[in-house]
């Protein structure tokens, strides 16, 4: 018979924590950051980089596979060099995905804090908001917010945001409620600190990890969701260029051309794997959930670390 | 029992009027909807009239109430391109959406449970054990559209294996349902694994196991118990699995709903869209709560929620 195996460190009645919920990705989450950095370089560096303006059309070599006619990654079906294309295309992507999350963060980020520290009524609604949210289906509502609220990268932006701002709001807010009852924070408040700096330098500096981890995995997201929404058709327009658009505008041409449509999604895949490889190694290492040091919760953190080292 | 099922109604009526007041706010937001909703060039005497005829005219407050009413009765605008109104054409659309989101959520489940055996009912095992979980995570990280195209490009142009567009004959199904299903089954592998390692970890797997039990056996009554939160979690995903047939649909030119609205918005037939998108979130918010409901039926402990210890 067998031996039994070792009991976890988490309890299970707890459900799935951040550190047994991630598969094991070994030092994956260095090879995120380089993504993630590589792609942010592309997308500040494009006009240095890039062999050809993005919009310039080369009508008598329209569809060139890669290499041919002096265009390394060939050229789509306007003879535009796929290359420069793609350089360029990261910046969309990349800047609304990160405005996105940092609107969204930023917004739960603040109800939670003061759901958290209000309580009350105040929590009670902040709350049915979150849950009325989180009900509705994001891409729907945003396809919805898109065709009667106007089509612009803002809005785009803005109804990214809406849709991604009750996971800081419910992570954030739990926080504060253990944070809340700290003695540190007890003890700014019966000194009388102004409920705004209890807040600022009691609370938010006790979420700051648990915020950065969930942004992460956030930025996947906003990616995925305006890679999708610009395929459909709402987010850049044409002739601009932007991964998303370039895959659906090469999907006609996959017979003969199909570098068009496989290369600018493979770019959307290398962005969305290194932000989800970051954070999961975020996730993994900080589970921002871990409980304010003290004595007690540092050994049984050291008596953990011991255990999984042997 | 009665707990529990007005706090979740309570949610759902919530969400109900959430989803309502935010499409009556969208559409309201440009001014009179009158002007999306008439036909393209009509003359202003022509939009008036057709205000007039939608009540558009209304006090805004009045037209808030009476929104609520037209709008759980299915009562839209008439659809310009179809020239009938807008929610029949949605349901007569709606049996192809049902069929690909019920094939696809019925594979993903399948799949998430052979992952989830594969990967979760044995300690370590390393990369030989662990590969699916890395095959789940790069389907996660790719968006609904690429793997859409991918599959066509593969199985469509290459091999001519399969049908690409429409719903022709009845392989046409296997390919946008193959998509649909690769977004659904990161989550549902995930939680379902977690769980799994959780309740092999509980002392009742324990026990099981120092009374002689086969492994199997043992694995079976965990899988058992980590069906639950699975259950949860493939309600959750409807929500994704509605937004992805939007997107998978359009890819596929498959004839449902979601194509529905997104060739409606590309003819700018405002009416439909408006019809479709409703439709959807409300079914979407319908679906959700018979999953919690069903929840509450499979595990008593939901219906007790908040009597006595756990």
């Amino acid at each position: 018979m067998k031996l039994l195996p070792p009991p976890p460190q988490t309890t299970p009645e707890t459900g799935p924590t951040p550190r047994t919920r991630r598969p094991r990705l070994g030092g994956a989450g260095a090879v995120g950051a380089v993504l993630l950095a590589l792609v942010a370089l592309v997308a500040v560096c494009a006009p240095l980089l890039a062999p050809h303006d993005p919009l310039a059309q080369d009508l008598a070599h329209t569809n060139a596979a890669p290499g041919e006619h002096g265009y390394l990654l060939g050229t789509d079906q306007l003879g535009r060099d796929l290359l420069s294309r793609l350089l360029y295309g990261a910046r969309t992507p990349l800047l609304v995905g990160v405005v996105a999350v940092v609107c969204g963060g930023a917004f739960g980020t603040l109800l939670g804090l003061v759901s958290g520290f209000a309580r009350g009524w105040a929590d009670q609604v902040l709350s049915r908001l979150a849950d009325i949210q989180l009900a509705l289906p994001s891409v729907l509502l945003a396809l919805l917010v898109l065709t009667f609220g106007g089509q612009s990268t803002a809005v785009l932006v803005l109804v990214i945001a809406l849709t991604g701002w009750p996971a800081y709001f419910r992570l954030v807010r739990s926080r504060v409620l253990s944070l809340r009852t700290m003695p540190y924070v007890e003890a700014s408040l019966t000194q009388g600190v102004p409920t705004w700096r209890v807040l600022l330098y009691d609370l938010l500096p006790g979420v700051r990890g648990l915020v950065a981890v969930t942004a992460t995995l956030d930025l996947s997201r906003a990616v995925l969701m305006e890679a999708g929404l610009t395929y459909l058709g709402l987010g850049a327009q044409a002739p601009a260029a932007d991964w998303g658009l370039m895959v659906a505008e090469g999907q006609g041409q996959l017979l003969g051309a199909w570098w068009v449509a496989v290369l600018p999604g493979l770019c959307l895949v290398a962005l969305v794997i290194g932000a989800n490889l970051l954070g999961e190694r975020l996730a993994g290492r900080r589970p921002g959930r871990r409980p304010v040091r003290t004595v007690k919760n540092t050994a049984t953190a050291n008596r953990a670390k011991r255990s999984t080292t042997a | 029992m009665i707990r529990f099922l007005t706090r979740r109604l309570s949610l759902t009526l919530l969400a109900v009027w959430g989803a309502l007041s935010a499409v009556f706010l969208v559409l309201h937001s440009s001014g009179d909807p009158a002007v999306m909703m008439a036909p393209i060039g009509a003359p202003p005497e022509k939009v008036a009239q057709l205000s007039h005829a939608l009540g558009y005219d209304r006090p805004l407050a009045e037209q808030y109430f009476s929104f609520f009413g037209d709008a759980l009765r299915g009562h839209f605008p008439d659809s310009l391109t179809f020239q009938q109104p807008a929610i029949e054409v949605v349901l007569q659309r709606l049996g192809a959406t049902v069929l690909l989101a019920g094939v696809a959520l019925a594979a993903a489940a399948l799949l998430a449970l052979a992952v989830g055996l594969w990967t979760g009912s044995r300690e370590g095992g390393g990369a030989r054990r662990e590969w699916p979980m890395w095959v789940v995570f790069l389907a996660q990280s790719v968006p609904g559209f690429y793997i859409g195209v991918l599959l066509v490009w593969i199985f469509g142009v290459r091999l001519h294996w399969l049908p690409t567009s429409g719903a022709t004959t009845a392989t046409s199904i296997v390919l946008p349902a193959a998509t649909l299903a690769c977004g659904v089954l990161p989550p549902l592998a995930r939680v379902f694994r977690n769980n799994l390692r959780g309740e092999l970890a509980r002392p009742y797997s324990r026990t099981g196991t120092a009374l002689g039990m086969s492994r199997a056996r043992v694995v079976r009554h965990a899988a058992y118990g980590s069906l639950l939160p699975t259950v949860t979690v493939l309600g959750l995903e409807a929500g994704a699995l509605l937004g992805g047939t939007v997107i998978v649909e359009s890819v596929f030119s498959w004839p449902g709903v979601g194509q529905l609205a997104v060739t409606a918005l590309q003819n700018q037939d405002y009416p439909l869209v408006l019809a479709d998108l409703t439709f959807l979130i409300l079914a979407f918010v319908l679906v959700n709560l018979i999953v919690d409901l069903l929840y509450g039926v499979l595990d008593p402990r939901v219906r007790h929620e908040g009597r006595g210890p756990r």
